[in-house]
């Protein structure tokens, strides 16, 4: 193994005498690309020199297909972008209608809105959690995520009848309202909380063998991630504060009292430790809302044929993964002219190379797997 | 055990008069029993362990392990067993077909083997026999360990072959030709050879604390002797010292022993021969502590299970297994009983290192005397009670095993191997030093002035000098300069060579010289003066990066190369660093 090299000088250097190097394929068929990504990797022994991503295997021409579909049409498509963070993407799809037609939602909508949309964000950090775990061998706190994600799914399926692609923000507001069982979940589950998320602490938070895995590894600096337009928990961890929560205000956010978490290192600990605690602000969001919840519609009266003047709009919101954007131009008609969906995880899987190369391959999984992407949304 | 079967089989009728054919049946159908009574359990036992790894590790999980067959999921092992004979047995193109066929076979067997070794449990066994120089049949009392064949060396063999089982694993990863098998056995094979030095330093202690390598005589030396028990072996020694004639390994004078005064006839022969086997364990384990040796080498069994769990491939150390790297590494080309011989001969060695870590450390097949014991040997026999402790704790470390598998993520490899080689090695050696220094001090932790520190000097530390002074030079420069070793690796090896050849000269010259010389003021002088040649040495090799160090140069300039990039900092973004927010919850990082 090559010793304290920095990452770049490593990567850099003259492979060591005698040795070649060799193209490794991590192939769309892999467990732990966490989807059907390819990596082909130009490694020296374990160290790998470069990556080049290879994406589209899940591309489903999501652009082409909704300019034939109207706008309440197109919703049902934006689920399948994040299909782990579905909510997220109504969310987004919704709100660069309401832009564009000029809707306005009424107060009780926007609040369910963002309890969803907290709790959404909950239940993909728990995901990506229980996954990255896994990848790194510990399969106890994967099975412990996952049920305790089951609880909020459960939730959304009282809500919207589904479990994975929900479609229950619509144009307007949402599908149905929050009705006392499934409020009385989310309050059980928000008092729950804090329990599970000391005995995760305890199993693997302060693991020697985990921190050893993740301190350091993969580092990311500030400016390369403006660079690169990185966003989302991946920016935060470089020092970079921003979160379109805050920063570009969307829905009723401004009302809420919640913290961004930075971090200053930008390695793979440091995104960890920010999606944990983005768990427990979102946590803090959601019962903050649920206990202020107004009363009202939870819809406003959309036309049923929505057709907005001609124009367009860049609608973006803080999904779980970093700024999920939908670009939207009409034409006066029913159906958009053009969409197009900024997505977070392609943007952040662009650092990939920068980040890795140099590294060992096990590094390669961690740093996969902070990096946190969902093929569905990279190849939409 | 099987020997003493095969004495007596001579003795009640197996003679060398009966002809060839029978001659050799019989020693066939001793193999075959043997086979019968270990490699099957022991191929049970095994497949067994699956389900009780995958019920803990689902109990762990919160959910239920196999449930649907036969209840409990006790058929579970059956069915997959079948399963795997079934399946296909897929061969890849232009495979290496003699070294990846052969390669489960070898990391299985020698597994098998080393169980031979251990003994499970222990009995005397009373039996009238006529023995060849007995007028009539006579009670005679044997000692009979439940063990395939007591070695006067048992450790070393079970330690020689344990250690072939990486060489199964380097033919699968290379025969298999496919790159992540062969990055699964190159990483396994050096895994497994790195963990091998704590483990035979961690057992060393444990040869020395029991005075011999026989696995019999190691669980033997672990057995507590009451006070009483203890009065009688101390007057049977001064009996022996005495010159009365009394030789305590033959068993017709201690009939005449006081003892047996008011006992007759059979009952007499067995108590005597009782004391008999009993004062020669007593004797053959002389100088260990007498208790099971986790209290004295306590940190020699943690480096021992630890380096152990690492022999066998198992979490946190099972990175070779990839599982999310590379797939399954090195038999990921095997389908079918093929897989499934990696896949017993891991679980196998899971038992094997905890049956050694059992017989070694806790005691083997010995267990305390608890109140209903006497009702327990009168109507069972003391073998079952006996095996029955060994059982349990074998269970038990086995169970722990399992218990680290469902807990701890995995380890890098590089940061695998430096485990092995910065911390338990040196943890190791030190336990070595420390070991034999309250060896030779009889355990008398008050003391020093005590201690025989020439025995303790001649017996542990000079074999190690050589190797320890190496291992320090590498260990304790490399970490400081590592940076400079990469850059310099083109340099520094040929140096390296030089300085090995000079210092073994130097030390073949030294032995030489007071071999012939003979004085041990000499050899002491002569000693101090090869160190400081070492040290000189190790100096002279690393001259220019010293100076370099010195001088405040980040890096000697090396013809071939130039300034690399960036160095990594963290700079503040256009968006401001300043403005981070204390959250009160703590970093997990260590700062």
């Amino acid at each position: 193994m090559a010793f304290t090299l920095t990452r770049i000088q490593r990567a850099e250097a003259d492979t060591i005498e005698d040795s070649e190097e060799y193209i490794l394929n991590m192939g769309p068929q892999h467990p732990s690309t966490h989807g059907v990504l390819r990596l082909l990797l130009r490694c020296d022994g374990e160290i790998v020199k470069e990556i080049k991503p290879y994406f589209g295997y899940l591309h489903r021409c999501y652009s082409k297909v909704v300019e034939d579909l109207t706008y309440v049409q197109g919703v049902p498509y934006s689920d399948r972008w994040d299909y782990l963070a579905s909510m997220t993407n109504n969310h987004v799809n919704c709100l660069a209608i309401e832009k564009l037609a000029g809707i306005e939602v009424p107060r009780r909508a926007e609040y369910i809105r963002v309890i969803i949309a907290e709790l959404q964000r909950i239940a993909s950090h728990l995901f990506w959690f229980g996954t990255q775990v896994n990848d790194l061998g510990g399969y106890t706190p994967f099975m412990w995520a996952v049920r305790h994600r089951e609880k909020i799914v459960d939730i959304f399926e009282e809500l919207s009848g589904a479990r994975l692609t929900y479609h229950y923000m619509r144009p307007g507001g949402v599908m149905r309202d929050i009705n006392s069982k499934a409020g009385k979940w989310i309050e059980e589950f928000i008092k729950e909380l804090p329990q599970h998320m000391r005995n995760y602490d305890d199993l693997i938070m302060g693991n020697e063998i985990l921190l050893v895995r993740m301190d350091g590894v993969g580092v990311l600096t500030s400016d390369l991630a403006i660079k690169y337009g990185i966003s989302g928990p991946v920016l935060r961890a470089t020092g970079v504060k921003w979160d379109l929560r805050k920063n570009i205000p969307y829905s009723v956010y401004p009302e809420f009292d919640f913290e961004i978490p930075t971090r200053q290192k930008g390695c793979s600990l440091s995104r960890w430790e920010i999606r944990i605690e983005e768990i427990r602000q979102s946590a803090r969001i959601v019962a903050q809302a649920l206990m202020t919840l107004p009363a009202g519609d939870y819809k406003a009266k959309v036309p049923r044929a929505i057709k907005p003047p001609k124009g367009d709009v860049y609608a973006a919101i803080e999904a779980p993964r970093g700024e999920l954007g939908m670009y939207m131009v009409s034409d006066g008609s029913t159906k958009p002219w053009r969409v197009h969906c900024r997505s977070s995880c392609l943007i952040n899987l662009t650092a990939l190379n920068e980040i890795t190369r140099g590294a060992p391959i096990a590094d390669l999984i961690a740093i996969l797997g902070s990096i946190d992407i969902v093929l569905g949304e990279t190849d939409r | 055990m099987f020997t003493w079967i095969l004495r007596e089989s001579y003795k009640i009728g197996l003679s060398p008069t009966i002809p060839a054919w029978a001659h050799d049946l019989w020693f066939v159908i001793m193999g075959l029993l043997i086979f019968a009574v270990i490699a099957l359990p022991l191929i049970i036992a095994v497949a067994y362990l699956t389900l009780w790894e995958r019920k803990i590790l689902a109990w762990a999980h919160y959910r239920l392990g196999p449930n649907r067959a036969w209840g409990y999921g006790f058929l579970q092992p059956l069915l997959d067993a079948v399963k795997l004979l079934i399946k296909e047995d897929i061969v890849p193109v232009c495979v290496d077909w003699p070294v990846w066929f052969l390669a489960p076979i070898v990391a299985f067997t020698p597994m098998v083997a080393c169980f031979l070794a251990i003994p499970m449990s222990n009995a005397f066994v009373n039996m009238k026999l006529q023995l060849p120089g007995d007028t009539e049949p006579v009670m005679h009392v044997f000692q009979v360990p439940m063990i395939a064949g007591n070695l006067n060396i048992g450790l070393l063999f079970i330690l020689a072959l344990s250690s072939l089982v990486v060489v199964g694993i380097f033919m699968a990863g290379w025969g298999s030709n496919n790159k992540y098998s062969l990055f699964g056995g190159m990483r396994s094979a050096a895994q497994i050879i790195s963990y091998e030095v704590p483990v035979i330093l961690s057992l060393l202690c444990v040869a020395l604390l029991a005075g011999s390598l026989s696995t019999v005589d190691i669980v033997k030396a672990q057995k507590f002797i009451p006070p009483g028990e203890m009065k009688t072996y101390l007057e049977l020694d001064r009996l022996s010292m005495s010159g009365s004639g009394f030789d305590y390994t033959k068993r017709g004078d201690y009939l005449n022993l006081d003892y047996f005064k008011n006992l007759e006839g059979d009952e007499k022969i067995i108590a005597a021969g009782k004391l008999y086997h009993r004062y020669n364990d007593y004797v053959n384990t002389q100088g260990s502590p007498r208790l099971p040796f986790i209290i004295p080498l306590f940190i020699a069994f943690i480096i021992y299970f630890i380096a152990g769990v690492a022999e066998t491939n198992r979490s946190p150390f099972d990175l070779p297994e990839g599982e999310s790297e590379i797939v399954a590494g090195f038999h990921t080309e095997y389908s079918g009983i093929k897989f499934g011989l990696f896949f017993l001969g891991e679980y196998g060695n899971m038992i094997l290192i905890s049956a050694i870590a059992v017989t070694c450390f806790l005691g083997g097949y010995l267990g305390p005397a608890i109140p209903g014991m006497s009702w327990i040997t009168a109507s069972t026999g003391e073998y079952i009670y006996y095996f029955f402790w060994f059982i349990l704790k074998v269970c038990l470390l086995v169970s722990v095993m399992v218990w680290f598998r469902a807990t701890f993520p995995r380890l890098r490899v590089d940061q695998l191997t430096d485990f092995a080689w910065k911390a338990l090695l040196p943890i190791s050696f030190i336990n070595i030093l420390i070991v034999g220094y309250m060896h030779f001090a009889d355990w008398n932790f008050i003391s020093i002035a005590e201690t025989n520190w020439i025995l303790w000097y001649d017996n542990i530390v000079r074999p190690f000098e050589y190797p320890f002074l190496r291992a320090l030079m590498l260990l304790f420069f490399v970490p400081i300069v590592s940076d400079y070793v990469y850059r310099y690796r083109k340099v520094i090896m040929p140096r390296f060579i030089y300085a090995e050849i000079a210092f073994i000269l130097a030390f073949m010259g030294y032995d030489i010289f007071t071999l012939w010389f003979g004085s041990k003021t000499f050899e002491i002088v002569l000693r101090c003066l090869l160190y400081a040649v070492a040290l000189f040495l190790t100096i002279w090799m690393w001259r220019d990066v010293i100076l370099a160090m010195r001088s405040g140069q980040q890096f000697p300039n090396l013809p071939e190369e130039e300034a690399m990039g960036m160095v990594e900092k963290v700079k503040p973004g256009p968006l401001g660093v300043q403005e981070t927010i204390e959250i009160p919850t703590t970093s997990y990082a260590r700062e």
